[in-house]
C-alpha cells in the first residue's frame, strides 16, 4: 500500500479558521498528524497588560465570537474576586441567561456544520434557521448578535422587564419544539447522519483524563466534568439541570452531547426568568482594584475556560492569562484520527468544535 | 463531588512533602483555592507528581516576566474536581525548568509556548519547536517592549487600502 501525505490547510473549504494539518495517509486511511498552529496568534495577552481593566473588557470579548460572552464574563469573576465585589443576586441570574443564549447558538452552529459536511444541507439550513431564532434574540436583548456586551465589572450591563421576558419566552416556544421534535430526533436516527458520524474519530474516557479533554468532547466520552457542577459560579448552585453524558465518544456522541446541552440551555433560561429576584443588576461604583491574583472558571460552550489574573494596585494588570478548552482538544485529534478514512478528516476536526482564535489568542 | 475535606487534605500532604508557602481559602460553594510557592525548582517534579497522585488535572501553565528583576515566574494550575490549586515557581531569566509532560500530557503546549513567549527553559523535552510563533519572529515577546505600531502591524493588510485607491483611480 502506498503511503502520502496530504496537506489540509491552513485555508481550507472545511476549517472555519485557519490550521494546518499533515496527514500522513497509507491508501485511504489515516496512519498520522502532525499540526502547524499559529495562524491567527494576535498578542492579546500581551495587549492586555498595555489596557486597563475597562479597555481589558472589551478587548477579551474579541478573543472569540462564538463564546465571547465566555471570556469577559470568566475575566470579571477573577477582578470581582481580588477587589472583594459582590456581584447582585439578580446579575448572576443574568449572566447565566446570557451564558446559555450563547450555548444554544453555539452548538447549534456546530451541529449544523456537521450536517453540511455530511453533505446533507437541507438539513444544515433547517438547523441555521432555527438558531436564527437565537440569533434574532441576542440582537433584541443585548444589541448585537455575536458580542453581546452582557458583563460589566459588578455585574452586567442589560436588565430585562415584562416586555423582553416575555418576548425571550415567545423565542424560546418557538426554538424548543423545533429543536426536541425536529432536529434531535433526525440527528439520533437519519441514517446519512448516523452512518457518517457513529464509530468515527472515537476516544475513550481514559483518552479525556490523559489529554486533559473538556466540555462536549470529553462528556461525549463518559467523562462528565462540567464547572457549572464542579465548582458552580453565578446562581448554578441554585439550579436545576442534567450534565449531558454519552459512552461512546465518536462523533456522533459529541454532536448529541451538543443537541441535549442546547435543550438543556433553553430549560435553564426559562428557569432563570421564573426565579430571577427584583434587584440591582450592578455592585455599584468600583473600590480601587488592590495588588492580589485570583483564577476564576467557568463553562463555555466548549468546556471549561480558566482565567488567572495578578494586579498590581494600579488599574492595568500585571498578568492576565486564560486558558479554552480547545487547546488540549487539538492534540487529541491524531487519536481521533489514527484509522479514519480520508473522508472523515473534516468530520473529525469538526467535532472537536475548534475554535483556533481562542486557542492561538 | 470529592468531599472539600479530602481535597484539603490532600493538598495539605503535598504541601508538607514541598518546601514553600502555602496558603488555602474554602469558597461559598465548598470549593478549594490553594496556593503554593516552591521555595526551590527542583520540588516542581515532585510537587507535581503528589498532586497526580492526589487526582490532579493540569489546568494551565502561566509564565510571567519579572519587573525588572531578572526572575521569571512560572504558575502551574491544577483542578481538583472544581477545586484549584496554583504551584508557583520562580525561574532565573535565561534559566529553564524540568518539565512535567511525563506527568501531564496535557502540559506539552503550555510549556510550548512559554518557552517562545518568554526566557525560560524547559528541559528534558523531546520536542521543542515552536507552538504558535513562527521560527523567523524573535522570541521572548513578552519579556519586550514591543511599540503599538509595530505590534498591529499584523493586525490588516494593505489590501483594503489598494483597493480603496484603485476605486478611486477608477473613477
Amino acid at each position: 500500500m502506498e503511503s502520502y501525505n496530504i496537506p489540509v490547510g491552513p485555508l481550507h473549504v472545511s476549517l472555519e479558521e485557519p490550521m494546518y494539518f499533515r496527514i500522513d495517509v497509507e491508501g485511504e486511511t489515516v496512519a498520522g498528524m502532525e499540526m502547524t498552529a499559529g495562524h491567527v496568534h494576535r498578542g492579546i495577552e500581551y495587549l492586555t497588560t498595555k489596557r486597563n481593566i475597562y479597555q481589558n473588557l472589551a478587548l477579551v470579548e474579541r478573543v472569540c465570537s462564538l463564546c465571547s460572552n465566555s471570556h469577559p464574563q470568566t475575566y470579571c469573576m477573577a477582578l470581582e474576586e481580588i477587589a472583594g465585589i459582590t456581584v447582585p443576586e439578580r446579575a448572576h441570574y443574568l449572566r447565566a441567561i446570557a451564558d446559555e443564549v450563547k450555548r444554544v447558538a453555539s452548538h447549534m452552529f456546530n451541529v449544523a456544520i456537521l450536517a453540511h459536511i455530511v453533505g446533507f444541507d437541507s438539513l444544515f439550513m433547517h438547523v441555521m434557521e432555527a438558531r436564527e431564532i437565537m440569533q434574532d434574540m441576542k440582537e433584541t436583548v443585548f444589541g448585537n448578535r455575536m458580542d453581546i456586551a452582557a458583563n460589566v465589572i459588578g455585574g452586567v450591563r442589560y436588565d430585562v422587564d415584562a416586555e423582553s421576558t416575555a418576548y425571550i419566552l415567545g423565542q424560546l416556544d418557538r426554538l424548543e419544539p423545533t429543536l426536541r421534535d425536529d432536529i434531535i430526533p433526525v440527528y439520533e436516527t437519519n441514517r446519512s447522519i448516523v452512518s457518517r458520524t457513529r464509530g468515527i474519530g472515537t476516544i475513550s474516557r481514559e483518552h479525556c483524563i490523559d489529554y486533559g479533554l473538556m466540555g462536549p468532547v470529553a462528556r461525549g466520552a463518559g467523562y462528565a466534568y462540567d464547572v457549572r457542577e464542579a465548582a458552580p459560579y453565578a446562581i448554578y448552585d441554585k439550579l436545576d439541570f442534567n450534565v449531558v453524558s454519552y459512552p461512546d465518544g465518536d462523533v456522533w456522541s459529541r454532536a448529541m452531547v451538543r443537541l441535549k446541552e442546547a435543550a438543556e440551555a433553553i430549560k435553564l433560561i426559562r428557569q432563570c426568568l421564573r426565579e430571577m429576584p427584583e434587584g440591582p443588576t450592578t455592585a455599584g461604583l468600583l473600590p480601587t482594584i488592590p495588588a492580589g491574583e485570583a483564577i476564576a472558571k467557568t463553562e463555555a460552550p466548549r468546556g471549561e475556560l480558566v482565567y488567572y489574573l495578578k494586579t498590581n494596585g494600579t488599574d492595568t494588570p500585571e498578568r492576565l492569562k486564560w486558558r479554552v478548552p480547545s487547546y488540549m482538544n487539538w492534540d487529541v485529534l491524531q487519536v481521533m484520527m489514527s484509522g479514519a478514512r480520508i473522508s472523515d478528516i473534516p468530520m473529525i476536526v469538526n467535532s472537536i468544535d475548534p475554535c483556533i482564535s481562542c486557542t492561538e489568542r | 463531588m470529592t468531599e472539600p475535606a479530602k481535597i484539603r487534605d490532600a493538598l495539605f500532604g503535598v504541601a508538607q512533602r514541598v518546601c514553600g508557602e502555602f496558603s488555602l481559602t474554602e469558597g461559598k460553594h465548598g470549593r478549594i483555592t490553594a496556593w503554593m510557592t516552591l521555595r526551590d525548582k527542583a520540588s516542581l517534579v515532585p510537587c507535581c507528581r503528589s498532586l497526580k497522585d492526589a487526582g490532579a488535572r493540569l489546568s494551565m501553565i502561566t509564565a510571567m516576566a519579572g519587573a525588572g528583576e531578572g526572575v521569571d515566574m512560572i504558575a502551574y494550575h491544577f483542578d481538583l474536581d472544581g477545586s484549584t490549586a496554583t504551584v508557583k515557581v520562580s525561574v532565573a531569566s535565561g534559566d529553564s525548568v524540568e518539565t512535567i509532560v511525563p506527568i501531564f500530557r496535557n502540559a506539552d503546549w503550555h510549556e510550548r509556548e512559554f518557552i517562545e513567549l518568554y526566557d525560560i527553559g524547559v528541559h528534558g523535552r523531546a520536542d521543542t519547536r515552536r507552538l504558535f510563533l513562527d521560527e523567523s519572529v524573535d522570541g521572548q515577546v513578552m519579556e519586550r517592549l514591543i511599540p503599538l505600531s509595530v505590534l498591529s502591524n499584523a493586525a490588516s493588510t494593505n489590501m483594503l487600502f489598494e483597493r480603496l485607491l484603485q476605486d478611486r483611480e477608477v473613477q
